[in-house]
C-alpha cells in the first residue's frame, strides 16, 4: 500500500487516537509495525522489528517502556482519508504511570490477546485502567496462524475475565499480516473521534517529555482545545513559565515539522525550553496570557520499592546525580533522594514501581549515561510503631530501629491475583504459602485456567516473587496485584558483616521465621560470588549481636606471573591493570573486594 | 651527560617455534650479513635518538645480554662485528656479557668462539632434564643432548646459568627434585625456574590452557616451595619469583630491569627504555607518568627479594606509602620491611600480583588525594 498524501488539515471528526494494550509477548509491537507498514507510514525498505521501540534496551527485551506516539494516514473504505495516531504503551504491571499517561491521550484502545495464551493479570489492569479513562475497546486476538491458537477460548475469556463482548472480536496474525485492514476500519468505525473546540483557547495535555540536543526540550502533547503552532507564546500552568513555540511536529514515524496542532491531534512541540523539568509530564500548556482550568493530570504513582544506587566509582557521584535528574524527568515515576552508605559511599535512595521499573532504571543510567552502579537489594516501606509512642516509615535498612525501641512492626501487603493454566496450580500454591500469603480464592475461569487470589506481604514479592511464579508456570503465569494496606510483622532486621565490619549496604529486613533460612543463605551465596584474594574474609550473617551464619573464604594463596623482562613488562602491567579493570564492578569494603553480585545475591535467596 | 645502560640484542631466529613461547621470533636461519646490515641500522637510530629526545651523548653499556629466539644461531664472527659496531657509537664496557643458546647443535668450539669474543656467562636453554618433559614441552632436543650441553657449557663458562620449565603434565615434586639433582651435578651458578604458563596466544594456551591452568593451582604453589627450599639448602639465593643464584651471580642485566634502571634493545621487536619512555621499532609504548614509574618501581621490585624502596617511590611521587597501608601486608606475612625498603617474603611471591595491585590501588589513591 502506498502513502496517503494528505495536503489539507483533517477534520476533527476524522482524527482517531488509539493505544495498543497487551501482554508482553502478545504481539502489541508486531501488530504495531504491521499497522505502520500498511499505512505506509514506513516502507519495506525502512523497517525493522518493533519500530517503535527506540531505546535499545526495549528491542532487546523486547518490551515498551516509554510512550511513543506516531501519527499514520488510511485511507478508510468509506473514501475518506483519516488521520490515527497511535500511541504506545508498556505492558508490564510495573510501568502502569507510563500507560495511564498514553490512554490519556486516547479515544480508544485496541486490546490484543494471544490466541494461544489467553487473557493475562496485566493485560486486565490494562484494561480497566482504559475502562476508568472511558476508552473504546476493541478486541483483537492475534497468533491465529499458531497451531495452538484457541479461538472460542480465547473469546469466553475476554468475555468471561473481562467481561467485554468478544463476538466482533478481530482475528489477526501479526506475524502474517492477517486481519491488519479490519483492525483499521475497526479503529475508524469504532473509536470515537476526539472531542474538543479548536476554536477555544489552547489546552495541551503533556504525556511526555525528553531533552533533544538540537532542539531542548521537547514534548509530547495531546492538543485539546485550540491549536499550538510555532511562534505562539505559551505557558505551563503548574510553572507559569512562558516559552515561544520553536517547532511543532508529529511522528510519521519519523520526526516530521507540521504548521500546528489543532484539537484532537497528537504530536510534539519544541520552544527552546532548557531545562526538561519546565516540561513536566502531566502538566497543561495554555496560551501564555490564558488562564483555563488545567486538565485533569494523571494518577501519581507512589513508589513502592525501594533501593539504593552507588556509583562504583566514587568519583562518579557528580555524574550520577545528574543522570538521576536528566531520567527523572523522563521517568517521573520513579523518586531519589540522596543517600549516604558507610560501605558505598554518596548516592541515591531511589525508588521504584516494581523490580523490573528498578533493573529498568539502573540499566538506563548504566547505558544512556556510562555509569558503573551498584544497586542495594530492594525493600518495601515499612511502619515502626516505638515504645515513646511515635510512629515512622522506614525504608532503608540502614535506618532500622534500635530493636529496643520497637513496639510494633507493620507491612504492606498486596491483594495478588494469580492466572494459570491449572496444571501449575500445585506449585504456585507452595510458592504463595512459602511467601507468607494467605489464599482468598480460587477460582476456574475455564475448565484449564484458575485465577488464584492470595494477599501476600509485599516484601515477599519484591524478592524473586515473579521470577519464581514464571519459572514454576513455564512462563504461563501472570500476576496483577493491589495495595491492599498495612498488616503487622515479625519483622527483624540482618546484619552482614564482612571481617567483622558491618556492610550497611548488604543488611535487609526480613521475617524472623526465615531469618535463619535466609542468613545462612546468603553467607553461603556471598562466598560463592566474593571471589578468593589477598586477605583472609570472613562473612557472618547477625540479628543484634547474634550471629546465625558464618562462611570463611580463605586467601587466594598463588597469583604470580612466571617471569617479567624488559621486552614483556609493558604487557604484565596492563595484564594486572586489566584484572582490576575487571573489578571495576567491585566495591574494596575494608581491604575486602566485594563484586556488584554480592549486593544482587541478596535477591536471590 | 653520560648514561649507564644494560643492553639487549633479540635474535628472532629459531630452528622451530616453541609451543609455550611468546617472545617474537620466526623458525628461519638468519642470513648473518643481511641481519647484521639491519642491526647495524638500529643502532644508528637508536643512537641519534638518544641524542635528540635525551640529549645523552655518552652511552655507557654496562651489561650485553643476546637474547631470543636463538642467539647461538648467530656466529662468533657475527658478534665480533656487532660488538665492534657498539664500540663505534657507544662507551661499549659491559661487565656482564650472556648468550643464550640451546642444547642442539652445541659444540666445544662454538662455546669457545663466543667465550673469545667477550661472552662471561652462558645462560643454557635446558628446560627440562626429563624426556617426558622435553616430549610435552615440543622441544627439539632430549635429555642426554642436554645433559651433553651442560657439561660442554660448564667446561667453557665459569658463569653458567640454566633455564628450566615446571609445571609440565607428569611432573609433581618428586620429578622436579630429581630433575634439579641431576642438574646440580653441574657447577650450575645461576638457574631461571620458570612456572608453565600458557601465554594467550600461544598455542599451548589452546591445547593445554584450562587443563594446565586447574593443575597450576593446585600443583604450582606446591612446586615452588619445594624448589625453593631445595635450591637454598644447596647454596642458592631467590633473589627473584623465578631466579636462583649462588652469591654473586645474580644476572646484572636482568636486575636492570627489576631495579627500574634503563636499558636499550636492540634487534626486531627489542623494547628500550629511559627515562619515562618505552618503546620497541617505532612505535611508542608507554611514556610513564610519575605514578605509572611508581607502579613499575613496586610491580617489578617486588619480584626481587630485596623489593623496593619507598624512598624511590617518595622521589617520584613527592610522598611515602605509609605504614598503616603496608600494615595489612606486614600482618599477613606477605613482606617485611628492611630500613626503606619493602621486601616479599616467599608468600609474597606467590602472591605478587595480588600484592602489586594492593600497592597500585594504595599509591592511586594517594595519588589522587595529592599525597598524605
Amino acid at each position: 500500500m502506498s502513502r496517503v498524501k494528505v495536503e489539507k488539515a483533517i477534520p476533527q471528526e476524522r482524527i482517531r487516537n488509539f493505544s495498543i494494550i497487551a501482554h508482553i509477548d502478545h504481539g502489541k509491537s508486531t501488530l504495531a509495525d504491521r499497522l505502520l507498514e500498511f499505512t505506509g507510514a514506513v516502507c519495506e525498505r525502512e523497517m525493522r522489528d518493533q519500530y517503535l521501540d527506540k531505546l535499545d534496551l526495549e528491542r532487546e527485551r523486547g518490551i515498551t517502556i516509554k510512550a511513543q506516539a506516531v501519527r499514520l494516514y488510511y485511507q478508510a473504505k468509506d473514501g475518506e482519508v483519516y488521520q490515527l495516531n497511535l500511541i504506545d504503551t508498556p505492558g508490564h504491571v510495573d510501568f502502569t504511570y507510563e500507560v495511564s499517561r498514553a490512554l490519556s491521550a486516547c479515544e480508544g484502545a485496541l486490546l490484543v490477546v494471544d490466541a494461544s495464551q489467553g487473557v493475562e493479570a496485566q493485560t486486565l489492569a490494562n484494561v480497566y485502567l482504559a475502562l476508568e479513562n472511558n476508552l473504546e475497546i476493541i478486541p483483537v486476538i492475534n497468533k491465529i496462524d499458531l497451531p495452538q491458537a484457541d479461538i472460542e477460548k480465547t473469546k469466553k475469556e475476554i468475555e468471561e475475565i473481562i467481561g467485554l463482548p468478544a463476538d466482533d472480536a478481530l482475528l489477526v496474525s501479526a506475524k502474517l499480516g492477517i486481519g491488519i485492514e479490519e483492525v483499521l476500519e475497526a479503529i475508524v468505525k469504532r473509536i470515537p473521534p476526539p472531542r474538543g473546540n479548536r476554536n477555544a483557547p489552547l489546552r495541551a495535555l503533556v504525556f511526555d517529555s525528553w531533552y533533544d540536543p538540537f532542539l531542548g526540550v521537547v514534548a509530547l502533547v495531546r492538543v485539546v482545545d485550540g491549536m499550538v503552532y510555532p511562534g505562539q507564546k505559551i505557558k505551563f500552568l503548574s510553572t507559569g513559565k512562558a516559552f515561544e513555540v520553536t517547532k511543532v511536529g508529529v511522528f510519521a514515524p519519523e520526526a516530521t515539522s507540521v504548521d500546528c496542532l489543532v484539537a484532537g491531534e497528537v504530536g510534539f512541540i519544541a520552544a527552546g525550553i532548557k531545562e526538561i523539568r519546565d516540561a513536566r509530564i502531566g502538566d497543561t500548556i495554555t496560551e501564555a496570557n490564558a488562564n483555563p482550568p488545567p486538565l485533569p493530570g494523571f494518577k501519581e504513582l507512589k513508589p513502592v520499592v525501594f533501593a539504593g544506587i552507588f556509583p562504583v566509582d566514587s568519583d562518579d557521584y557528580e555524574a550520577l546525580k545528574e543522570a538521576i535528574q536528566k531520567l527523572w524527568l523522563n521517568d517521573p515515576a520513579f523518586s531519589y533522594e540522596m543517600e549516604t552508605s558507610a560501605a558505598l559511599g554518596f548516592g541515591f535512595r531511589c525508588g521504584f514501581q516494581g523490580l523490573l521499573h528498578m533493573e529498568i532504571v539502573q540499566e538506563r543510567l548504566e547505558r544512556e549515561f556510562n555509569l558503573n552502579l551498584i544497586t542495594t537489594a530492594p525493600s518495601v516501606k515499612y511502619k515502626v510503631k516505638l515504645r515513646d509512642g511515635r510512629e515512622i516509615e522506614v525504608e532503608n535498612p540502614a535506618h532500622w530501629p534500635d530493636p529496643g525501641q520497637i513496639l510494633e512492626v507493620y507491612e504492606p501487603y498486596i491483594r495478588a491475583e494469580i492466572y494459570t493454566p491449572k496444571e501449575y496450580l500445585g506449585q504456585i500454591i507452595t510458592l504463595c504459602e512459602e511467601k507468607r500469603g494467605i489464599q482468598k480464592e480460587i477460582k476456574f475461569i475455564t475448565p484449564e485456567r484458575v485465577v488464584l487470589v492470595y494477599e501476600l506481604p509485599f516484601s515477599e514479592v519484591v524478592l524473586d516473587f515473579y521470577d519464581k511464579l514464571k519459572s514454576y508456570s513455564r512462563g504461563y503465569a501472570s500476576l496483577d496485584y493491589q495495595f491492599i494496606g498495612y498488616k503487622p510483622g515479625d519483622l527483624v532486621k540482618m546484619d552482614i558483616l564482612i571481617n567483622k565490619q558491618p556492610v550497611d549496604a548488604l543488611s535487609f529486613i526480613v521475617h524472623r521465621d526465615k531469618a535463619y533460612y535466609r542468613g545462612r543463605e546468603l553467607a553461603s551465596k556471598l562466598k560463592e560470588v566474593i571471589p578468593r584474594q589477598l586477605f583472609e574474609v570472613v562473612i557472618q550473617a547477625a540479628i543484634g549481636s547474634k550471629v546465625i551464619a558464618r562462611e570463611r573464604i580463605p586467601p587466594l594463596r598463588k597469583d604470580v606471573l612466571a617471569k617479567c623482562y624488559g621486552g614483556d613488562v609493558t604487557r604484565k602491567k596492563k595484564l594486572l591493570e586489566k584484572q582490576k579493570e575487571g573489578k571495576k564492578r567491585l566495591k574494596a569494603i575494608g581491604e575486602v573486594e566485594i563484586p556488584q553480585e554480592a549486593f544482587l545475591a541478596v535477591l536471590k535467596i | 651527560m653520560t648514561e649507564a645502560v644494560g643492553l639487549y640484542f633479540h635474535v628472532p631466529f629459531c630452528l622451530k617455534k616453541c609451543p609455550y613461547c611468546d617472545f617474537y621470533s620466526v623458525a628461519k636461519k638468519p642470513e648473518e650479513k643481511e641481519f647484521l646490515a639491519i642491526i647495524k641500522e638500529d643502532i644508528r637510530r637508536k643512537k641519534s635518538l638518544l641524542e635528540e629526545r635525551f640529549f645523552l651523548r655518552e652511552i655507557r653499556i654496562i651489561t650485553f645480554y643476546a637474547g631470543g629466539g636463538t642467539p647461538s644461531l648467530l656466529s662468533q664472527a657475527f658478534y665480533e662485528s656487532l660488538f665492534s659496531e657498539l664500540s663505534k657509537h657507544f662507551i661499549f664496557e659491559p661487565v656482564e656479557l650472556t648468550i643464550e643458546a640451546n642444547p642442539e647443535g652445541l659444540t666445544l668450539e662454538k662455546l669457545s668462539g663466543y667465550k673469545e669474543v667477550g661472552f662471561n656467562r652462558l645462560s643454557l636453554g635446558v628446560q627440562s632434564l626429563a624426556n617426558r618433559g622435553l616430549r610435552f614441552l615440543s622441544r627439539v632436543h632430549d635429555a642426554k643432548t642436554a645433559l651433553k650441553a651442560l657439561e660442554m657449557g660448564a667446561k667453557v663458562f665459569e658463569n653458567l646459568s640454566v633455564d628450566l620449565i615446571y609445571g609440565y603434565i607428569g611432573q609433581g615434586v618428586k620429578t622436579l627434585l630429581k630433575e634439579l639433582s641431576l642438574l646440580l651435578n653441574f657447577p650450575v651458578k645461576h638457574i631461571s625456574l620458570y612456572e608453565l604458563t600458557p601465554y594467550e596466544g600461544t598455542p599451548f594456551a589452546e591445547r593445554f590452557g584450562e587443563r594446565q591452568r586447574q593443575k597450576n593451582l593446585r600443583l604450582g604453589r606446591k612446586l615452588f616451595l619445594a624448589s625453593h627450599e631445595f635450591l637454598e639448602e644447596r647454596g642458592f639465593i631467590h633473589y627473584e619469583i623465578s631466579n636462583y643464584a649462588k652469591p654473586s651471580y645474580f644476572c646484572q642485566h636482568n636486575l636492570l630491569y627489576w631495579e627500574f634502571k634503563p636499558y636499550l634493545g636492540i634487534g626486531p621487536g627489542a623494547v628500550s627504555r629511559i627515562e619515562n619512555l618505552r618503546w620497541k621499532d617505532d612505535e611508542v609504548l608507554e611514556e610513564l607518568t610519575p605514578l605509572d614509574m611508581a607502579k613499575e618501581v613496586i610491580f617489578m621490585g617486588l619480584r626481587m627479594q630485596k623489593g623496593f624502596s619507598t624512598l624511590q617511590i617518595k622521589r617520584l611521587l613527592g610522598f611515602s606509602i605509609p605504614k598503616e597501608d603496608l600494615e595489612p601486608l606486614l600482618k599477613e606475612g606477605l613482606v617485611v620491611l628492611d630500613g626503606e625498603r619493602v621486601c616479599p617474603t616467599l608468600e609474597g611471591f606467590l602472591r605478587h600480583s595480588l600484592v602489586v595491585k594492593y600497592l597500585w590501588q594504595v599509591v592511586e589513591a594517594l595519588y589522587k588525594e595529592g599525597g598524605r
